[in-house]
């Protein structure tokens, strides 16, 4: 999440400044604005924490993962879901 | 599950070293265009397997076979979503095969597998982030949205834009990048929802050297379910702001990039990122 504090500040200049400080749909000043997009997206964008799934060696196909199993004795571990939990979202 | 016990370094070292790991999406193997009619036989097995046994045969939820592909046990989702749960059940299967530790069977790879695009898109990635409540889920959720030429076009504007410049961009052309706005929740599918407000406005804020930067802003309103077929879903409100740099005439994309000011979905806030894949990187 944002430090609330910082989108507080920026929200306070938004309103205090009125319409010199905002222009068309944008509510941070033009002189902020990449600035604070690029420190936002630095924020929320996937993180090496966010990919331990990825760590996984995730086999592709039933079929496949039942001759592994056989070929290397091991049980297969199967999670079923719907979805897309490549996309986080399922 | 994904956020929690399979991101768990225990876990996914266990499943690496000792089992043969996959996730199957119900979503996937139910559509014959995406999935194999083998693949799907395999599939309807898996349920059939665990109702002969009497055993739980729910669509969400953990299945082991041994390695002669018997069902050895299945576990509702719910009951194995605590990470020590999780590893006393693999524990478990671990001991009653007497399995071995292994080498990894397949090399760990990025899932998420960016959509093929031709030279002229404008390959954009969304990313969403948080905090678990509401009916959403913990972790982040992130695709990608391909944007043809004509598509980003619009929001660079006119060749002979200048500062001060501003115009609106086609309400299809807002909704078909704020519809990737909401958090991780049960619906997974972007296009059941209903929009109430989409803006969205592009302004010329500076041209040096033929480059320019332009800001965008908008604003939308949308409802999202909790779950899918939702008859009462949450809504999403946000303020989406961010600016795209582009060379006048350049063969190359313009890079954009977006981010929600302030986003909420019913009374809990979340935070959404846009930005452009560097086309080096493809």
């Amino acid at each position: 999440m944002l430090p609330k504090i910082r989108l507080g500040l920026v929200a306070i200049g938004w309103l205090a400044c009125g319409g010199s400080f905002v222009l068309g749909a944008t509510p941070v000043a033009d002189s902020f604005l990449v600035k604070w997009t690029d420190r936002r997206i630095a924020q929320v964008r996937p993180k090496a924490a966010d990919k331990g799934f990825e760590n996984v060696g995730w086999v592709s196909g039933l079929r496949h993962a039942f001759d592994l199993g056989r070929e290397h004795k091991r049980p297969i571990f199967v999670f079923t879901y719907s979805g897309h939990i490549d996309q986080g979202r399922c | 599950m994904r956020a929690g016990p399979l991101s768990d370094p225990r876990i996914t070292k266990m499943l690496n070293e000792y089992f043969v790991p996959i996730y199957v999406s119900n979503t996937d193997y139910t559509d014959e265009e995406i999935t194999s009619a083998e693949e799907r036989a395999l599939y309807d097995q898996i349920f059939a397997s665990a109702r002969k046994m009497n055993k739980p045969a729910g669509l969400v939820q953990v299945y082991i076979f041994d390695s002669k592909g018997n069902l050895s046990t299945s576990k509702h989702v719910k009951d194995v979503l605590e990470v020590e749960n999780l590893l006393s059940l693999l524990r478990e299967q671990i001991r009653q095969y007497g399995v071995q530790p292994g080498k990894m069977l397949e090399a760990p790879k990025p899932q998420l597998v960016r959509p093929l695009s031709e030279t002229s898109d404008l390959l954009l990635h969304f990313a969403t982030r948080v905090e678990p409540g509401n009916g959403t889920w913990p972790g982040i959720a992130e695709e990608f949205v391909r944007l043809n030429r004509q598509d980003w076009q619009q929001l660079v504007g006119p060749p002979d834009a200048e500062p001060g410049n501003e115009w609106e961009l086609p309400k299809e052309l807002a909704e078909s990048i704020f519809t990737r706005i909401y958090p991780p929740t049960g619906a997974y599918d972007p296009d059941e929802h209903v929009f109430h407000k989409s803006s969205l406005t592009a302004r010329v804020i500076s041209v040096e050297d033929g480059t320019r930067i332009v800001a965008l802003g908008g604003e939308m309103s949308m409802d999202h379910g909790i779950r899918p077929r939702d008859t009462s879903p949450s809504r999403v409100n946000a303020v989406v702001t961010g600016y795209l740099r582009y060379k006048n005439g350049a063969s190359s994309l313009p890079q954009i990039r977006l981010s929600t000011f302030s986003a909420t979905y019913g009374d809990g806030r979340f935070d959404n990122v846009i930005y452009s894949e560097d086309v080096t990187t493809r």
